[in-house]
């Protein structure tokens, strides 16, 4: 998705003369076609996330689109204080392209997951948080959101992904799409958004019951509003997310559902104490870990529907 | 939003309309002359180093969000009679020491300390393409009071600081015209200018980016990381360095030493230039750009509030505020001939 994302950046260079591009010394293979094709639009500062939101304040106070590469795990929390006070006080358009959401570095190990990136982002009303669920979705969604005013921060999976059920160019117009229908609701968005489409596949093949799914692009308060109210007929709603569940979308489902948008029952799926243990792996291991995986949303959902939920997830 | 902003930017979009212009007198052919052969500056400075104004200010608004008021490009001096620099920081100070009487708000020592450096560094600013930061935000009282003197705020706006609906707070907003970057958490501001600079430099435009640090900010890494930016890409940048040797719980060399600081810079590529930070006419001359592009670090030495007997080199005057006794005592200590 890292290199889609980069490919959209160089089309659109092409077309703008104020992006620019930057990195905090990461990238390796992926902002090459970037950074031979504009060598004077591509600055990498060094190992110094603080000083490249500095500087891509000043390049964006004098009308440039600066997009900030690195590693999601550095971008959301090393640099948040730089991001506050700089971009998000100034309403300047830095953009964060934050890759390896998640746990896409999983064998790195704890320090490069980004868990808590939405919780950190979502903090602020004047953040727009794009998480596109494939690579073909990444590149329409940049495409169509490099320009608007405000700071971005574009959650981005590490690696490709393909997915012909998630249609890119509708999620990059509307920011979320619905998939299924029936009295199980997904709520979803990224990474996950592949895993929970082959839950209601699953749900539907294997187990017989009927599931929708809402996978949400853009997190913001009026995307989600929008994808909830086309959530329709469901008595469960299930929130599957590669993020801790404390803030990221399934607290801001349950925000809106004490808020009185439905008095449903709510399961929130995400990243779960294992993360901590030390224990690295692929990706996909560390989402089996977690019971992350289409099978173990499944069984969750069915556990959901027999037995009285815990309250807190 | 107060009466008082809004009065502040109908004056903005008035000078950036260009139906108001304060006469030129600092930044002109005509006032380098005359800082240099009557003023403080009397061989010190050739005129061709001082930058001159020419052309129509680039239009910042349009660049910024629409309808939103910013910050307006740096102002030309004040009307009236001609004044010397020194006497400008003589009646910076004064106002310093006023308004932070009446609001109770401390942070004084440190705005006496810079009143000199933003004296100078607003004479040498070319207010058409230069920006300015005060990445030690704290001080913002002194550029508050550096901004009305530029006729960019009003003196209601000046007295309205840190009292309730007042945009004039402890630290410097961006919504203040003359403002372009809020700060107050320390180590950000020379960033900015990095990237301003930067942004120049890839846009082919002309102007430079000007930071004032406090030593003590110089602490935090993020300065570190922008000081080597600026020295390897030999950016036009110029950082002043307010080395007054204090901060917060005591003295910098006892807290955690920075000397020796110009060897330091030196070794990262910026061009040093080590001048008595209380003397106007040196620390505008240290702001020449040098010949060959590249950093530039001014390392004013100053005294913390000084001006003020009792409150130089006290660290308790970084957050105490004056009382009517103090007000007198200070204003009248002001008046005394230089030491």
């Amino acid at each position: 998705m890292r290199a889609e994302a980069i490919a959209a950046l160089v089309e659109l260079a092409e077309l703008d003369s104020r992006v620019v591009l930057l990195t905090a010394d990461l990238g390796f293979t992926v902002v090459e076609p970037f950074a031979d094709r504009y060598p004077d639009r591509f600055i990498n500062v060094g190992v110094a996330e603080n000083n490249m939101i500095g500087i891509a304040t000043g390049l964006a106070s004098e009308g440039l689109l600066p997009f900030c590469y690195s590693i999601a795990a550095f971008l959301s929390m090393r640099c948040f204080e730089a991001f506050r006070d700089g971009p998000v006080v100034h309403s300047l358009p830095v953009r964060l392209l934050a890759v390896g959401g998640g746990v896409g570095y999983g064998v790195s190990g704890i320090t490069h997951y980004a868990i808590e990136d939405v919780a950190l982002m979502r903090s602020s009303d004047r953040v727009a948080i794009y998480a596109p669920p494939t690579s073909l979705a990444c590149s329409e969604m940049v495409r169509h959101s490099y320009a608007e005013p405000g700071p971005i921060y574009y959650r981005l999976a590490k690696d490709a992904v393909v997915d012909s059920r998630v249609p890119a160019a509708a999620i990059a117009q509307d920011g979320f799409f619905m998939y299924g229908r029936g009295p199980v609701a997904l709520i979803t968005y990224g990474r996950m958004a592949a895993v929970s489409l082959d839950a209601v596949d699953r749900l539907r093949q294997v187990h017989g019951t009927d599931a929708q799914c809402a996978v949400v692009a853009r997190l913001d308060p009026g995307t989600l509003h929008a994808a909830l109210a086309a959530v329709q007929g469901y008595d469960y709603v299930v929130t599957v997310e590669d993020h801790t569940i404390h803030g990221g979308i399934g607290s801001m489902v349950a925000e809106c559902m004490a808020e009185g948008w439905s008095a449903g029952t709510l399961r929130r799926l995400g990243l779960g104490s294992e993360v901590w243990s030390g224990n690295a792996g692929s990706e996909t291991y560390l989402l089996g870990e977690s019971r992350l995986t289409a099978a173990d949303i499944c069984t969750s959902i069915l556990q959901l529907r027999v037995r009285e939920p815990s309250p807190c997830g | 939003m107060s009466l008082p902003l809004e009065g502040s930017w109908s004056t903005a979009s008035r000078l950036d309309e260009g139906q108001v212009r304060p006469p030129d007198l600092v930044g002109t052919p005509a006032a380098v002359d005359e800082l240099t052969t009557r003023g403080p500056l009397r061989g010190r400075l050739r005129p061709a180093a001082a930058h001159v104004v020419t052309g129509a200010p680039p239009s910042r608004q349009r660049r910024r969000g629409p309808g939103r008021p910013r910050s307006v490009p740096i102002p030309r001096p004040d009307q009236g009679p001609e004044r010397s620099l020194a006497e400008r920081s003589l009646a910076l100070r004064r106002l310093v020491l006023e308004v932070a009487h009446q609001a109770r708000v401390g942070h004084i020592a440190s705005c006496l300390s810079i009143a000199d450096i933003l004296t100078a560094a607003f004479a040498v600013m070319d207010p058409d393409h230069d920006t300015f930061v005060l990445s030690k935000g704290h001080a913002a009282l002194a550029l508050y009071a550096c901004l009305h003197q530029r006729n960019l705020i009003s003196r209601a706006d000046l007295f309205s600081y840190c009292s309730d609906n007042s945009l004039f707070s402890v630290h410097p907003d961006h919504h203040i015209p003359g403002v372009r970057f809020t700060t107050g958490s320390l180590g950000y501001g020379l960033a900015y200018a990095v990237g301003v600079s930067l942004a120049q430099r890839i846009g082919a435009k002309p102007g430079r980016a000007i930071a004032v640090l406090s030593d003590a900010e110089v602490n935090e890494g993020s300065v570190w990381e922008s000081i080597m930016f600026a020295g390897h890409h030999r950016l036009p940048v110029t950082a002043i360095v307010d080395v007054n040797g204090q901060q917060a719980l005591g003295r910098t060399r006892e807290v955690l030493d920075l000397a020796p600081l110009a060897p330091k810079l030196a070794a990262f590529g910026w061009s040093v230039r080590d001048v008595d930070g209380h003397d106007p006419g040196l620390i505008l001359a240290a702001l020449r750009p040098d010949a060959v592009p590249g950093p530039v670090a001014v390392l004013a030495r100053t005294v913390a509030g000084r001006g003020v007997t009792f409150m130089e080199g006290r660290v308790e005057w970084h957050y105490w505020p004056l009382n009517d006794t103090q007000l007198a005592q200070a204003l009248a200590d002001l008046d005394r001939p230089a030491r």
